[in-house]
């Protein structure tokens, strides 16, 4: 049995003020290389819990219980400085808006540079070129006048390579994508499930979130389904989603093919 | 992007126009004619005969448009014609009241400027905390306190009971301090929380947060990333001041006893003393407009994008 | 909404301050143990005493009763400013948010023209044009503040007119008047509260500030900021005197600005998440 890469148990998350349960005692892991999927409705935790695996989530605002470790190391009891050492370089991060995910006043280059420098040891230019490298490793062309583009500038399918680019170019073990074809079209959307196995195969475990049947069929591996912050049936994704046993997921599937999906 | 900075001076041209007609109304309606106060002034009988004689020196005889262009061609030439209360050439006037109001203005402007910035990250950092409460209280108070009252209690305090600085004006920076002070404090107040606002709306932007999923800490995002994102609200609230802060510095140049554009206007203005009066709200409107296209101009070098959300809505 | 600003401790003190302002100022006659224009000059700079509990100014007037005719003087000019300033800024703002085209386009045009002079100054000219006299401070504060009213308005009149429930009701056959009286307006009643309410208070300082200058009111009006004027040449000897009447202002504006901003917060309520 290969090495499990993200252990999370008993994981529970409320609103502190007012006081609302968000996620329930959810537990699951994945290994190394693997591929994790968490399918719900808007609304149903999933990416609450996403959150709480980036450390996103502030402690005055939300009650944080159970544990979530990466390489065996608590991610909830990070400091401050420790952060470094995990988010963006063990662990990427692929936001559900591209559009939005990066400063809009600063050019691309500038900004993944600044990124890549916070956990490698490089000069401004060397980081550059290691990211220019992973942009044409992602599929795209014209790297030089992406590097100098502003956010806005750009297209939201073109800037999701670029978040992709940065968790080659930062050789991450880990890839928490949350929604990330919610705001594509259907062209880019399979591109990016294209992108998302690629990076499977070359030894980069998957974490998932998503509401869209098809790219959790298509991605495959352990599927969890959830329901208003809590698991009510998992399992491996081609089973799950052929033979659903419980009747959420039964009637989830039905709604897609009566076309309400 | 070229097409929208041409709009924008053509707007700039349009506005200093609007401005000048409307300055000229102004002074032209005024209730005093100066023409009856020049008379009576001289020690002249005003008999009617008079009075129409020195109206027709002054082309106060001629129709409305023909005096605007009179005027505003004399103003093209640096020629505001002359004061009534002075009895010299308007431009000559301002040249001797503007630099001591402009180092007034200057000096708040800066102390604003620091201030305002310095105080707003602080809040904004230490939200809901004792500093940002504090600064909260602070600021609730300086937005409620008169100015004019605020450099009396100065006054009171650092003159009177504790004699730091002298109740005449003193020459130089010295001087200017208490001034400069109870101009800028009630500014600073609201500018801080304009300031603050912006950062926290900053703050809940998703570049934070994939910002904070890839390491970087809090403090860092805030001065690299949200800090320059959250100027231009408030760059835009400066670059107003600049005109107001000579506005309101009639008011603090009548408590400190300086002699000043606001010192020499008040004087204009109970001497009906149209020509000085339309010279001072024009130079004040044009410097208005033109701080606010400066400011335009450095928020779109700031941050481009807001320009094209602009431009998109 | 009436709850909230119950439950909310800032509104409560705002309203309680606004409440005592304008209980004074309709009781002045009442409260004050003299006239406040009695002048008495064998009784110049009096100290406190049970006949003149705040002492007695320059021209031996009780300074407490100059003090609660303040409020009179301040709110009977603050008020109706603000009143007209709303219906000015409503009328127009509706209309250009509305109508739009041209109409907009000039009519916004001039507020800009407007919005360049600082209050002070136009407000200064206008005086000149028109002459000392209470109506005239109050048009010469209207017409320098009427374009910022206008601009808000018409800001929040353009973003309702955008959202969904304005264009639904459009598309059923909704008249353009109807839409305005029964959409529009409650949906940015709220915001104008807030507006009127710091509006208030900004002319209470506008207002002292032109008395402190010396315009607009008649000499020896119980005005504040006229008080502050006179007590200036007893700054060494009476400091007091200017110590009074600036606490009156503040008072009254922080009445007013308290619960604006604790309206507005209720409106808006702050996100806490991250």
């Amino acid at each position: 049995m290969s090495k499990k890469l993200l252990q999370v148990e008993h994981l529970s998350i409320a609103l502190k003020n007012p006081y609302q349960d968000l996620v329930k005692d959810i537990s699951f892991s994945l290994e190394e290389a693997g591929a994790v999927i968490l399918l719900g409705q808007s609304g149903s935790g999933k990416t609450m819990t996403c959150r709480a695996i980036l450390g996103l989530l502030n402690s005055s605002a939300f009650q944080v219980n159970g544990e979530i470790f990466f390489d065996n190391r608590s991610l909830l009891q990070l400091k401050e400085k420790e952060r470094a050492l995990y988010y963006g370089n063990k662990i990427a991060f692929i936001p559900q808006n591209p559009m939005t995910a990066l400063d809009p006043s600063r050019k691309i280059g500038a900004q993944m540079a600044e990124f890549l420098n916070l956990h490698q040891d490089l000069k401004k230019k060397e980081a550059l070129s290691l990211y220019e490298q992973a942009l044409s490793r992602a599929g795209l062309t014209d790297t030089k006048r992406i590097l100098s583009s502003r956010p806005y500038q750009l297209s939201g399918g073109m800037l999701q390579r670029c978040l992709i680019a940065l968790a080659i170019a930062g050789n991450a073990k880990l890839v928490v994508a949350d929604e990330p074809t919610t705001a594509l079209d259907a062209i880019h959307r399979d591109k990016a499930v294209e992108q998302f196995l690629h990076l499977q195969e070359q030894g980069c475990a998957l974490l998932l979130v998503t509401h869209d049947f098809d790219v959790a069929r298509h991605v495959g591996g352990h599927v969890l389904i959830l329901k208003e912050g809590q698991m009510v049936e998992q399992g491996c994704a081609q089973e799950v989603l052929q033979n659903p046993i419980a009747d959420y997921t039964k009637e989830l599937i039905e709604a897609i093919h009566l076309g309400w999906g | 992007m070229k097409s929208h900075w041409i709009k924008r001076i053509v707007r700039l041209l349009v506005l200093l126009f609007g401005v000048s007609i409307l300055c000229f109304i102004l002074t032209a309606l005024s209730s005093t004619d100066p023409a009856t106060y020049l008379v009576r002034r001289g020690n002249l009988s005003p008999t009617p005969e008079v009075i129409e004689q020195v109206r027709a020196e002054l082309g106060l005889d001629q129709p409305l448009p023909i005096r605007y262009l009179n005027w505003i061609g004399g103003v093209f030439r640096g020629d505001f014609g002359e004061s009534i209360f002075s009895t010299n050439e308007v431009a000559a006037d301002l040249a001797a009241y503007f630099p001591q109001t402009l180092q007034l203005v200057f000096l708040s402007l800066a102390e604003i400027i620091v201030f305002s910035i310095l105080l707003g990250v602080l809040c904004a950092a230490k939200k809901n905390k004792l500093t940002d409460h504090i600064m909260r209280i602070v600021s609730l108070f300086g937005i409620c306190v008169p100015p004019f009252w605020l450099g009396f209690l100065l006054l009171i305090g650092f003159a009177v009971e504790i004699p730091i600085f002298s109740v005449t004006p003193a020459s130089g920076i010295m001087g200017l301090i208490l001034p400069s002070i109870t101009l800028s404090f009630p500014v600073i107040c609201s500018t801080v929380r304009v300031f603050r606002a912006s950062l926290l709306e900053e703050m809940h932007r998703d570049y934070v947060s994939f910002a904070r999923a890839n390491g970087m800490t809090v403090n860092r995002i805030l001065w690299k990333k949200v800090f320059r994102n959250a100027l231009p609200p408030v760059i835009t609230l400066f670059c107003q001041y600049v005109s107001y802060l000579i506005a309101g510095s009639a008011v603090v140049e009548k408590v400190f006893s300086i002699k000043g554009v606001g010192n020499y206007l008040m004087n204009c203005i109970m001497a009906a003393d149209a020509n000085a009066i339309g010279a001072c709200m024009l130079i004040i409107a044009a410097l208005y407009l033109l701080a606010e296209l400066f400011g335009e101009i450095l928020n779109h070098l700031l941050c481009p994008w807001r320009k094209e959300e602009s431009d998109a809505a | 909404m009436l709850r909230k600003i119950w439950r909310n401790p800032q509104a409560v003190i705002g309203l309680g301050l606004i409440v005592l302002i304008c209980a004074v100022a309709i009781l002045a006659p009442l409260l004050a143990p003299h006239a406040p224009d009695e002048v008495n000059p064998l009784m110049k700079y009096q100290a406190p005493s049970a006949d003149y509990p705040l002492g007695t100014d320059q021209l031996g007037r009780c300074e407490l009763s100059r003090l609660l005719y303040g409020a009179r003087a301040s709110l009977g000019l603050a008020l109706p400013i603000l009143i007209l300033l709303g219906g000015i800024g409503l009328i127009l703002g509706m209309m250009t948010a509305c109508i739009g085209g041209w109409f907009d386009r000039v009519v916004t045009g001039i507020s800009q023209v407007f919005i360049a002079f600082p209050t002070l100054i136009i407000a200064v000219a206008i005086i000149g044009v028109l002459g000392n006299g209470l109506q005239n401070i109050i048009w010469a504060v209207v017409i320098s503040m009427w374009a910022r009213f206008m601009q808000l308005i018409r800001t929040y009149a353009k973003t309702e007119l955008g959202r969904d429930y304005i264009v639904a009701a459009r598309v059923s056959g909704c008249g353009m008047w109807q839409l305005i009286v029964h959409h529009l307006i409650p949906n940015i009643l709220p915001q104008f509260l807030v507006y009127f309410s710091t509006g208030v208070a900004s002319a209470i300082l506008t207002v002292s500030s032109f008395s402190f200058l010396g315009l607009g009111l008649p000499s020896g009006t119980a005005e504040w900021g006229a008080m502050l004027e006179e007590a200036q040449m007893a700054l060494y000897s009476h400091p007091e005197l200017l110590i009074y009447p600036g606490i009156c202002i503040f008072i009254a504006a922080a009445g007013f600005n308290l619960f604006g901003e604790a309206l507005r917060d209720i409106l808006q309520p702050q996100e806490d998440v991250l």
